[in-house]
């Protein structure tokens, strides 16, 4: 497989009251590794991002980044070591324009400032397909958008290990192609990458490798052909939301 | 220092912003006390344009209410009277120290800071009634002046004070311009927005909002403190007066536009010319009509008259870009 790893979870538990939304998980990436994340619906995979971004802490567990516990580290260090995220319903600075928000990550999203900071902007912006909208204001953008806007200013911190959270869900057939698309082509600027969806089929469009969340616990990680046939994920995810 | 990277906005735009807030706020401080017969009025004036940019940065700019901020400017007006009165301090050193002392009360108040929303709202409201507490208390006599208040009138120069009073309220101004247009304002409108992806962005929000709640306690102080001198003598209440120098200077910043660099100004003028009208001819029903215009503000026109205006602006002038 993929070399050293970037980064780990063991024994990752987190609590709501007395609900595990993730119970000792325990899951690695490798540098430049893709990782699908996958699960039916409340199964924890957005608090597993939450919980490796920083913007809940876990219960138990260890959580390193290169080599260092994280597991105390506010998320605005965590951004700056690299980790960075996007948020399944997406978190525009909506009072500020577009090119505002992609500014803000390229001030503070890392330590010491750049110097082409035009350049790097509409950079980003194009890749995002957001040029036109530079100038609007946050709140004006549709759905899409937005997330686009969230990938955008995730990706001016220029992080290491990206998490990507249901980019693609809602969006129609050939709309997830170009998502899919968009998602290969950040590859190459990451070490690393998780991707968090729904849907399997997208999955497949950008990574081999899968882990399965099921009631917060990982019951499946490997290849993705694997997943398919094995039954304990069949049963868990298929089982309760029908076809791939 | 690269001026690209410390201020977003562009020079020129600053520079022209600059000189449509100095131009309109210096014929005011310079013409009005003549038009007015009334220095007073204008001195009055001066401090709240301070106290509303003051507010502006901690509330307009990161959205947190301190609704006892005034705590800020009593202990400014406070501080310098002390320093004057009992330790014998020229009175521009006392003024500056006396800020210097709310800011670090801030600073002691700081835990606040990690509260959230109404919590942050009561909180700053309990602090000050601490405070109050504190300096009007009749065992502290000697140091504060307890109930019997504290008089300093031999520093007493009405015309000082006022022209004083008018160049920090233009320097306050221009102050919340270039936070408006620096990287520094830019995270701090961020952290308004949105509080959780804004450390994402790689924005150390404890600190950022830190640094505000600095400034803006600082520039409180320094109004209390030109306050304190214009006064000359004064009883806690008269500086401790939630609805005087919290309340109202929270009215004014919602009607004129929090987060905007103008609003307040707006909201200043506007509202505390329509005040003293009203304190004139309908004393004992301001606070009533204040207090509805407040509820009136928050569910009409949450985002103050300057983006009405500025709606109305666009609509008139450049119809196709209208909404
Ligand atoms: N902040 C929270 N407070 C309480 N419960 C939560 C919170 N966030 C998530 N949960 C619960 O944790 C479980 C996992 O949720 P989530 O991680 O969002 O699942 P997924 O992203 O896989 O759909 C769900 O049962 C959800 O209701
Ligand atoms: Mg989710």
């Amino acid at each position: 497989m993929e070399g050293e790893v970037i980064l780990s979870l063991q024994g990752v538990t987190k609590r709501f009251g007395s609900m595990e939304a993730l119970s000792r998980v325990s899951l690695s990436l490798g540098r430049g590794q893709t990782l699908g994340l996958i699960g039916p619906n409340g199964s924890g995979k957005t608090t597993l991002i939450n919980v490796v971004s920083g913007l809940l802490y876990a219960d138990a567990g260890t959580l390193s980044f290169l080599g260092r516990r994280i597991n105390g580290m506010s998320p605005h260090r965590r951004s700056h070591l690299g980790i960075n995220r996007t948020f399944q319903i997406p978190h525009p600075f909506h009072g500020l324009t577009v090119r505002e928000n992609v500014d803000i990550a390229l001030l503070f999203g890392r330590k010491g400032r750049r110097t082409d900071m035009d350049q790097a902007a509409e950079d980003i912006l194009k890749l995002t397909g957001l040029s036109d909208q530079s100038g609007q204001m946050a709140s004006s953008l549709n759905t899409g958008q937005k997330k686009m806007l969230d990938l955008a200013k995730a990706l001016a911190t220029e992080p290491k290990v990206l998490l990507v959270d249901e980019l693609a869900a809602g969006l129609n057939a050939a709309e997830t192609d170009v998502v899919a698309n968009l998602l290969n082509q950040v590859k190459k600027s990451v070490e690393g990458m998780v991707i968090v969806e729904h849907v399997m089929n997208f999955i497949r469009k950008v990574t081999e490798d899968v882990a399965v969340l099921d009631a917060g616990r990982v019951i499946f990680s490997g290849k993705f052909a694997d997943a398919v046939s094995d039954p304990k994920v069949m049963e868990v995810y298929l089982g309760t939301k029908g076809s791939p | 220092m690269n001026f690209r990277k410390v201020f977003l906005a562009d020079r020129r735009m600053l520079a022209r912003d600059a000189g449509i807030m100095v131009l309109p706020l210096a014929l005011l401080f310079l013409l009005g006390p003549m038009l007015f017969a009334n220095q007073g009025l204008f001195m009055e004036l001066a401090i709240y344009v301070m106290l509303a940019d003051a507010l502006n940065i901690v509330y307009g700019f990161t959205g947190y209410l301190p609704f006892g901020f005034g705590v800020f400017f009593a202990v400014g007006a406070y501080g310098t009277a002390i320093l004057v009165a009992f330790h014998g301090w020229p009175v521009a050193l006392a003024i500056l120290a006396g800020a210097l002392f709310s800011a670090l009360l801030s600073l002691l108040f700081t835990p606040l800071l990690r509260l959230s929303g109404a919590y942050f709202a009561i909180a700053s409201l309990a602090a000050f009634e601490a405070v109050y507490l504190i300096f009007s208390n009749s065992s502290l006599t000697s140091v504060t002046g307890g109930p019997y208040g504290i008089s300093f009138t031999s520093v007493y120069a009405p015309n000082l004070d006022y022209a004083v009073a008018a160049v920090l309220a233009v320097v306050s101004a221009l102050t919340v311009l270039a936070v408006s247009g620096s990287s520094f304002g830019i995270a701090l409108k961020a952290i308004r927005e949105d509080r959780f992806a804004v450390e994402l962005a790689g924005v150390n929000s404890l600190k950022y909002r830190t640094y505000a709640w600095l400034i803006s306690s600082f520039l409180s102080g320094v109004a209390g403190g030109l306050y304190g001198w214009y006064l000359g003598f004064f009883y806690p209440e008269a500086v401790f007066s939630l609805t005087d120098f919290s309340v109202l200077v929270i009215v004014f910043v919602l009607f004129g536009g929090r987060g905007t660099v103008f609003g307040p100004l707006i909201g200043v003028a506007v509202l505390f010319a329509v005040y003293e009208f009203l304190t004139l001819y309908f004393s004992n029903l301001v606070l009533i009509i204040f207090g509805v215009l407040l509820v009136l503000l928050i569910l009409f026109i949450p985002n103050g008259i300057m983006e009405q205006v500025t709606r109305l602006g666009r609509l008139l002038f450049r119809p196709e870009e209208g909404e």
